[in-house]
């Protein structure tokens, strides 16, 4: 009995030759259905998606800090532990009872808001000057 | 600076003291008639101790919604924004927290009784479950949440009191509610003198405070938080109305009084009161937030912050 292995090189070369080729214009056919499924599906989900970007609540002109909010239809800004000044607010100008639509600052939403400083610092007192009027001191009372 | 050319004006309001100047005393009639108008209105929507109040009101309401006016709505946003922007340091659902440490009426009841406490510390932290509906004007308080706004409603009063003058009146106006300064329009060519102080002892008009220094300013709020002025006593424990919202108990800090500048008194009020809440961080928070800040430990010992002035040199001039 003859060993296949001891078949001519030529043959065995041949051979896997022709199988080599085979595999790789079955991988060229499978590479090419997935790339073309790929583009099939990216052209049906991309414009949904850029749809659902649309419609989302940080892209609605308010400045509401909770994104359910200004997702309402009514315009009402229904806010839970959360104010609807703009984010680069002073606190002492909140207008919470200034519609939604007035409140947009859309460049300013990512913005953190914080505690504002005086135009002008505090400076000492000439030591020529009268007593304060004045005084800004821990009170009695209040609440 | 000549203080006699202010119109100036004192009176009781919200259990504290309201100071009122006017850089034109021919204002000054205007001007107190807004302020009482302002005072009043800002007491009948955030009283704690009114039973009527807005307040009350939608406390009161078993954790449905209540209709409430513009001005209680921006109190209570005012409120909920302070809360965080201190990470609720500064927290409005402290409220219950007060009550159970004896502080339930107004301040002079509160102090008159000096019995043991019967009740528990009430943690804060609730405010995350207020929620308000500004443009139909209804809050909804959870079940349960006593909320108290005597951190930042006078405050609010100062500045809204203190814009609504200079508009009508034209002239430059410091509004000074138990220490929250608030001031509008144009300021004397000095700036206005302000006293800052940190001493408990005195009565509520300021005439009798000794004030640790002196300064201008120009623009904005001042305000002063301080473990010394609202304590009481309670079963041989002194407390005092700056409550720690994680334990529901006064906070204890390394301050006892804390004096901030910033842009309105709002923010200077929530600023202090933060200050006195945080400790030993207070000073790098401030120094962040570029707000000058005057602060005083417990041994009197003074921390100047983000600018706040020296006392100025013996003998120099304007």
């Amino acid at each position: 009995m003859r060993d296949r292995y001891q078949d001519s090189p030529g043959e065995t070369r041949d051979a896997s030759v022709r199988r080599l080729g085979r595999l790789t214009w079955r991988a060229t056919q499978l590479g090419t259905l997935a790339a073309v499924g790929f583009a099939v599906v990216f052209a049906h989900k991309a414009p949904a998606e850029t749809t659902s970007v649309q419609n989302s609540p940080t892209a609605t002109p308010t400045a509401s800090a909770t994104p359910a909010a200004s997702a309402t239809p009514s315009q009402h800004t229904v806010t839970r532990a959360h104010v609807t000044s703009s984010p680069t607010r002073k606190l002492a100008v909140a207008q919470p009872s200034a519609p939604a639509a007035q409140q947009a600052a859309p460049t300013t939403v990512a913005t953190t808001p914080q505690l504002a400083p005086p135009t002008t610092p505090p400076a000492p007192a000439p030591t020529t000057a009268t007593p304060a009027p004045t005084t800004s001191s821990a009170s009695h009372g209040g609440g | 600076m000549p203080a006699t050319c202010y119109g100036t004006h004192t009176s009781e309001a919200l259990g504290t003291f309201a100071t009122l100047l006017v850089k034109d005393p021919t204002a000054l009639e205007d001007a107190r008639g807004l302020l009482d108008a302002e005072l009043a209105a800002i007491d009948a929507a955030c009283s704690r101790f009114r039973p009527e109040s807005e307040l009350r009101r939608a406390c009161a309401a078993g954790g449905r919604p209540v209709a409430v006016s513009p001005l209680f709505a921006e109190a209570l946003s005012v409120a909920l924004t302070a809360a965080r922007l201190t990470d609720g340091d500064v927290d409005p659902t402290c409220g219950q927290a007060l009550a159970n440490l004896g502080y339930d009426l107004d301040f002079g009841s509160a102090r008159r009784d000096t019995g043991v406490l019967t009740h528990p510390p009430v943690p804060g932290g609730r405010w995350r479950e207020i929620e308000l509906d500004a443009g139909r004007g209804e809050v909804t308080v959870p079940d349960g949440v006593l909320v108290d706004l005597g951190a930042t409603a006078k405050a609010l009063a100062a500045d809204r009191a203190a814009a609504k003058i200079a508009a009508s009146t034209g002239c430059g106006v410091l509004v000074n509610l138990g220490g929250d300064i608030s001031v509008a329009g144009g300021p004397p060519a000095e700036g206005w003198l302000v006293g800052v102080a940190d001493d408990a002892n005195f009565d509520t008009t300021t005439a009798s405070v000794a004030a640790g220094q002196v300064v201008t300013i120009r623009d904005g709020g001042l305000a002063t938080s301080s473990v010394l002025g609202r304590a009481w006593q309670r079963g041989g424990v002194w407390l005092h109305h700056i409550i720690d919202p994680r334990t529901g108990e006064p906070a204890r800090s390394c301050w006892r009084t804390a004096t901030v500048a910033a842009a309105t008194c709002v923010d200077a009020n929530v600023a202090s009161t933060a200050a006195i809440v945080r400790g030993e961080q207070t000073v790098g928070w401030l120094r962040g937030l570029r707000l000058p800040a005057r602060l005083v430990r417990r041994d009197g010992s003074v921390v100047r912050v983000a600018g706040w002035p020296g006392v100025a040199p013996r003998g120099s001039g304007a």
